[in-house]
C-alpha cells in the first residue's frame, strides 16, 4: 500500500514539472506595428567577411550606404560562433521573438517554404502587400514567366526576396585538359569522342597511367548536371525535363536513348586502361594531384574548385602547366548537344519578412533596394572611383558598347584593403556573391577568377541564355541546356520521404551495376536488366512523385 | 522473518530517518547538490523530449498546433514513426547488417585490446613499454574523418596496403568497392585504431594483481602459461566481463560516422546499418524528420537495453560478477 502511494505521488510531481513545459508550444503569437525605421535582420556572416577583420555586418560599406540611401537602419543578429547554419536557425525558429527579416535557404525548411508560411514564421508577401508597389523592382524580375515558377511555393506564394540568377553566364563545370601537353603533341583541344579517344590514346602512350580521372558523380547516371561525356550522347543525367509526345516531362536518364552507348564508351575506354582505375572512391584532393602530378591528363571539375586550386598548386613546380576549358562534346553526327550543366534562375535563399515584422512595407522596401540598379551596383560593385570604375566596352562583337564594371585596386590588389585574397577584399565591403540580389553578374565573375584560364572557362562553358529563341514563350519547350535542367520543385512531406526511402533502396543497387560495367565484371544486358528491375522497385515512382511535382510547379 | 519485523519496530519512521542521514552527513550531500542538479537539468528533463517520436513533430509552427505538445499524436495510436521504420524494405537487411558488424566487432575488436594488454605485461623494459603504448594510443585522437580517408587511399587500386596484399599474393584490385573486404577493412581499422587506447583499463587492472602471487606460483614451478591461465586472466576477469556486457549492451549501435565515409554503392548493400540508414531517410532534400530518427533511437535502445539484461543475468550466473 506504501509502495502504491509512493508511485502515485513521484507520478503527481513528475506530471508537475511535465506542466511546466506546455507553454512552450504557444509561443511568439504578438505582434507590434512600428513605423519601420529601424528592423531586426538574421544573416550569416560571410566568411570571407570574418576573415577580412570585420566584427558585424554593420561595419561593411554595403550597409553604411544602404542605410544612408533608404534611411531604414538595421541591427544585424549572427548566427553565434561555431554552430552550423541548421543548428542556429532551429534555435531562431523557436525562439519567442523572430527577427523582422531573416536570410535562410528556405528549402532547408522543414517542409519546405509554403510550411514556413504556414507554421506562421514568415509571411506570404503577395498576400500582405501588393507587390508591384511595396517592391516594383523585385516585382518585375519575378511578374512572370519562369523566373515566377522558381521563387514562388505551389500554391503561388511569395515567400521572400531570392537569389536571383541574373547573370547571362550559366555554366560553371565541364571537361579541362592540359593545354601544355595538347600543344606539345601538336593537337586541339578535343571536342568529340573521337578526339578523345585520340587524346587519352596519345596520353596514355606518353605515360599518363590514369588519362582521364574524375569523381564517380562526374559519371554515373544518378547525379544531376549534365556536364560529362553524356553530352555526346544527346542524353543527360539523373532526372531531367525532356519531351513526350510533345508535352514537358521529368524522364530518368537510364531509360533514354543514348544512355547505354555512353556507359559502353565508358567500358572500353576503362578497358584501354583510360580512366582511373579507382574513380568510384576517388576524392577531390586526388584528383588534383593525378591532374598536377602528370598521372593525368584530362578531368572533370568546376572553375573555382576545379582550375582555380589545381593551377596554382601546379605551377609552383612546372610554370609550363596550363590547363584549357573544353567545349561540351558534339555528338557523333557533330551537331552541338542540348545538354549541358547551368544555374537554375533562383535559388530558394532568400529574404523572408517574418510575421512578427512591426511594418511589412518598410521591410519589403528595404529588401528591393539591392534589386534597383543603384542597389545592385552598390552591392556587386561598391561605389563608383572607390571600388570599381564604369567602362564602356563590346564584349559580345554586336557593334554597341555596353556598360562594365571593373574593381579598383582595393580590390584587384587585396594587399590595400588589408586582405589576403581578391575574395575576401570583395567581402569586407560588398555581398556580390550567393545573398539575396543579382547573382552571377559577368563582371564580378570576371574580377573574382584570377586566372585567365579562369576567364576562358566563364566563356567556353557559357550556356548561350537562348539558343532558339523559344525559352520564355513555351513552357513546353525542351531543346535547350535550361530547359532540360529539372528545376527545384517542392514536395509534400510524405513525397519527400517516400523519394528518400524508395532512392535508398534501389539506388546503391543500381550504382553498382554502372561501376561493375565500366569495369567490365558485368555486361549490357545486365545493365539493362538491373534498370528493369530498379525500375520496378522504386524509379517509378520516384518518377511519378517529380512528375506530379512538375505539374504544380508548370502550373503556378 | 520475525527478527526482522523486530528490528523495523526499532527504527524511527522515514522521515526522521532521512532526516537524521542528511544531518551525519550534510557536507557530502552538499557536495552532490551540483551533479545532481546537472543530471536532473540536462539528463532527465530533455528526456520529455523522447515524446516527439510519438508525434507528428512539427517543429516550428507558432499558431499553437507545433512544438513538442502542440504537434498532434502520430498514426496508429502513436506509434506510426516505429510502424513506418518496420515496414521500411530495407529494414532487415540494415538489422542484419548492424548485427553483423556488432559481433565481428564483439569476436575481434573485443579480444583485442586484452590479448595486446597481456602482451604489454610482459615486456620488461619500460621505456620500451611506454614508447609502444604511446604510439598504439595516437591513432584514437586523429579524427574519423582524416582516418577514413586514410583507410580508402590504402586499400585502392596504387595504395600501400593493396600493395602489402599483392605481395602477399592477392589481387591488385580497389578493395574499397569489394563487398566481401568491406567489413574486415571495417573492423580491422577499427582494432588498428582503438587497440591502444582500450588497452588502458586492461592495463590499470593488471597493475592491481598481487605480485606475490606470481612468486608463490613461481616457487611451485608454474611456467608463464601456467601463469596466465591461472593468476593474470582470473585478476582481469571482472574488468573484461564487465566491459563484455556494456559492449553487448551496445549491439545495435553501430556509428553512422565511419559508415557514411566508407561506404559507396559497391559495398552500400554490406555497410549500411541502422544509424546510416537513419541519417539517409532523415535528412534529404530539405525534409529533416526528427519525429523519425527519435523513434529509431528509442528502437535502438530499447533493443539494446533488453542485451545488456539479458547479458548481465547470464554474467551473474556463471561469473558472479555484473555491472547491477
Amino acid at each position: 500500500m506504501k509502495k502504491l502511494s509512493k508511485v502515485i505521488s513521484s507520478l503527481a510531481a513528475l506530471a508537475l514539472l511535465a506542466s511546466a513545459f506546455v507553454g512552450c508550444g504557444q509561443q511568439g503569437q504578438t505582434r507590434v506595428e512600428t513605423d519601420g525605421s529601424s528592423f531586426t535582420y538574421w544573416v550569416n556572416m560571410d566568411g570571407n567577411t570574418k576573415n577580412a577583420g570585420l566584427q558585424n555586418n554593420s561595419e561593411m560599406m554595403l550597409y553604411k550606404e544602404m542605410e544612408k540611401n533608404t534611411g531604414i537602419h538595421i541591427d544585424f543578429i549572427h548566427p553565434a560562433e561555431g554552430t552550423t547554419g541548421n543548428e542556429a536557425a532551429t534555435t531562431m525558429f523557436l525562439d519567442e521573438k523572430l527577427p523582422d527579416i531573416i536570410k535562410y535557404s528556405w528549402d532547408a525548411y522543414p517542409g519546405g517554404p509554403q510550411q514556413a508560411i504556414d507554421d506562421g514564421v514568415i509571411i506570404a508577401l503577395n498576400k500582405e502587400l501588393d507587390l508591384s508597389k511595396a517592391a516594383p523592382e523585385y516585382w518585375n524580375y519575378v511578374k512572370d514567366g519562369e523566373m515566377k515558377k522558381a521563387v514562388t511555393t505551389d500554391s503561388g506564394d511569395y515567400y521572400g526576396f531570392n537569389n536571383l540568377n541574373l547573370g547571362e553566364t550559366k555554366g560553371f563545370a565541364g571537361l579541362y585538359v592540359r593545354r601544355d601537353k595538347l600543344k606539345e603533341w601538336n593537337m586541339d583541344v578535343p571536342t568529340n569522342i573521337d578526339e578523345w579517344t585520340a587524346l587519352f590514346a596519345k596520353a596514355k602512350e606518353s605515360g599518363f597511367s590514369k588519362p582521364f580521372t574524375a569523381a564517380i558523380s562526374d559519371l554515373t547516371f544518378s547525379s544531376g548536371g549534365s556536364s560529362g561525356f553524356n553530352t555526346a550522347y544527346d542524353v543527360g543525367r539523373g532526372f531531367y525535363i525532356d519531351d513526350v509526345d510533345g508535352k514537358a516531362e521529368v524522364v530518368f536518364a537510364p531509360l533514354q536513348e543514348g544512355f547505354s552507348e555512353y556507359l559502353a564508351q565508358l567500358a572500353a575506354w576503362y578497358k584501354a586502361g583510360y580512366i582511373d582505375p579507382d574513380f568510384a572512391t576517388v576524392a577531390s584532393d586526388v584528383i588534383m594531384s593525378n591532374m598536377v602530378n602528370d598521372i593525368s591528363v584530362a578531368s572533370h571539375g568546376y572553375i573555382g574548385s576545379a582550375i582555380g586550386k589545381i593551377l596554382p598548386a601546379a605551377l609552383d613546380r612546372n610554370p609550363n602547366f596550363d590547363l584549357v576549358a573544353c567545349p561540351y562534346p558534339t555528338t557523333a553526327d557533330g551537331h552541338e548537344s542540348e545538354f549541358q550543366v547551368c544555374y537554375n534562375p533562383a535559388t530558394s535563399t532568400a529574404n523572408a519578412i517574418s510575421w512578427q515584422c512591426g511594418n511589412y512595407e518598410k521591410a519589403a522596401e528595404w529588401c528591393n533596394y539591392v534589386y534597383t540598379e543603384e542597389g545592385m551596383v552598390l552591392q556587386l560593385f561598391g561605389i563608383e572611383g572607390e571600388h570599381h570604375t564604369v567602362e564602356m566596352r563590346d564584349d559580345d562583337g554586336d557593334g554597341v558598347e555596353e556598360k562594365h564594371y571593373v574593381y579598383t585596386d582595393l580590390i584587384a590588389e587585396p594587399k590595400n584593403s588589408n586582405c589576403n585574397s581578391v575574395a575576401e577584399a570583395m567581402y569586407k565591403y560588398m555581398l556580390p556573391c550567393n545573398y539575396p540580389g543579382y547573382n552571377q553578374h559577368i563582371d564580378y565573375l570576371m574580377g573574382y577568377y584570377q586566372y585567365d584560364q579562369q576567364k576562358e572557362a566563364i566563356v567556353t562553358w557559357n550556356v548561350p541564355a537562348n539558343k532558339d529563341g523559344t525559352e520564355a514563350d513555351d513552357p513546353n519547350a525542351t531543346d535547350t541546356p535550361q530547359e532540360h535542367q529539372l528545376p527545384t520543385l517542392s514536395y509534400t512531406n510524405e513525397e519527400s520521404s517516400r523519394v528518400l526511402e524508395l532512392t535508398t533502396l534501389v539506388e546503391a543497387d543500381l550504382g553498382a551495376v554502372f561501376i561493375d560495367v565500366v569495369m567490365g565484371h558485368k555486361s549490357l544486358s545486365d545493365w539493362e536488366a538491373a534498370v528493369d528491375k530498379a525500375m520496378k522497385d522504386g524509379y517509378e515512382e520516384i518518377l511519378e512523385i517529380r512528375n506530379a511535382a512538375f505539374d504544380r510547379y508548370q502550373k503556378k | 522473518m520475525n527478527e526482522q519485523s523486530i528490528t523495523l519496530k526499532k527504527k524511527p519512521n522515514l522521515g526522521r530517518r532521512i532526516g537524521d542521514e542528511i544531518k551525519r552527513n550534510f557536507v557530502l550531500y552538499l557536495m552532490a547538490i551540483p551533479v545532481i542538479v546537472y543530471f536532473v537539468v540536462f539528463v532527465y528533463l530533455p528526456m520529455y523530449g523522447l515524446i516527439i517520436a510519438f508525434k507528428d513533430y512539427r517543429p516550428f509552427n507558432r499558431m499553437g498546433q507545433g512544438g513538442i505538445w502542440g504537434s498532434p499524436w502520430a498514426d496508429y495510436y502513436g506509434f506510426g514513426n516505429f510502424v513506418k521504420f518496420f515496414q521500411s524494405p530495407l529494414f532487415w537487411s540494415v538489422i542484419k547488417n548492424t548485427i553483423y558488424i556488432s559481433l565481428l566487432g564483439t569476436c575481434f575488436s573485443f579480444p583485442a585490446p586484452i590479448i595486446f594488454a597481456l602482451m604489454l605485461n610482459e615486456i620488461k623494459n619500460l621505456k620500451y613499454k611506454k614508447i609502444i603504448q604511446t604510439i598504439t594510443y595516437l591513432p584514437h585522437f586523429i579524427s574519423m574523418v582524416v582516418i577514413c580517408s586514410m583507410i580508402i587511399r590504402f586499400f585502392q587500386t596504387e595504395g600501400i596496403l593493396t600493395k602489402l596484399i599483392t605481395l602477399l599474393g592477392g589481387e591488385k584490385q580497389n578493395y574499397m568497392i569489394n563487398e566481401d573486404a568491406y567489413r574486415p577493412i571495417f573492423v580491422g581499422s577499427g582494432i588498428w585504431q582503438g587497440v591502444g587506447w582500450g588497452s588502458i583499463i586492461y592495463i590499470s587492472a593488471l597493475s592491481s594483481i598481487d605480485q606475490e602471487l606470481y612468486e608463490a606460483a613461481v616457487i611451485d614451478g608454474a611456467g608463464k602459461w601456467k601463469q596466465l591461465v591461472h593468476i593474470t586472466i582470473p585478476g582481469i576477469l571482472s574488468t573484461i566481463v564487465i566491459l563484455l556486457i556494456m559492449n553487448i549492451g551496445s549491439i545495435l549501435s553501430v556509428g553512422y560516422e565511419k559508415t557514411i565515409l566508407l561506404q559507396n554503392d559497391k559495398t552500400a548493400s554490406v555497410a549500411r546499418v541502422i544509424s546510416s540508414y537513419t541519417y539517409d531517410l532523415s535528412f534529404g532534400e530539405g525534409n529533416s524528420d526528427f519525429a523519425y530518427s527519435s523513434a529509431i533511437g528509442i528502437f535502438q535502445s530499447v533493443v539494446n537495453i533488453i542485451f545488456l539484461t539479458i547479458a548481465n543475468t547470464i554474467s551473474k550466473k556463471v561469473t558472479d560478477s555484473g555491472l547491477f
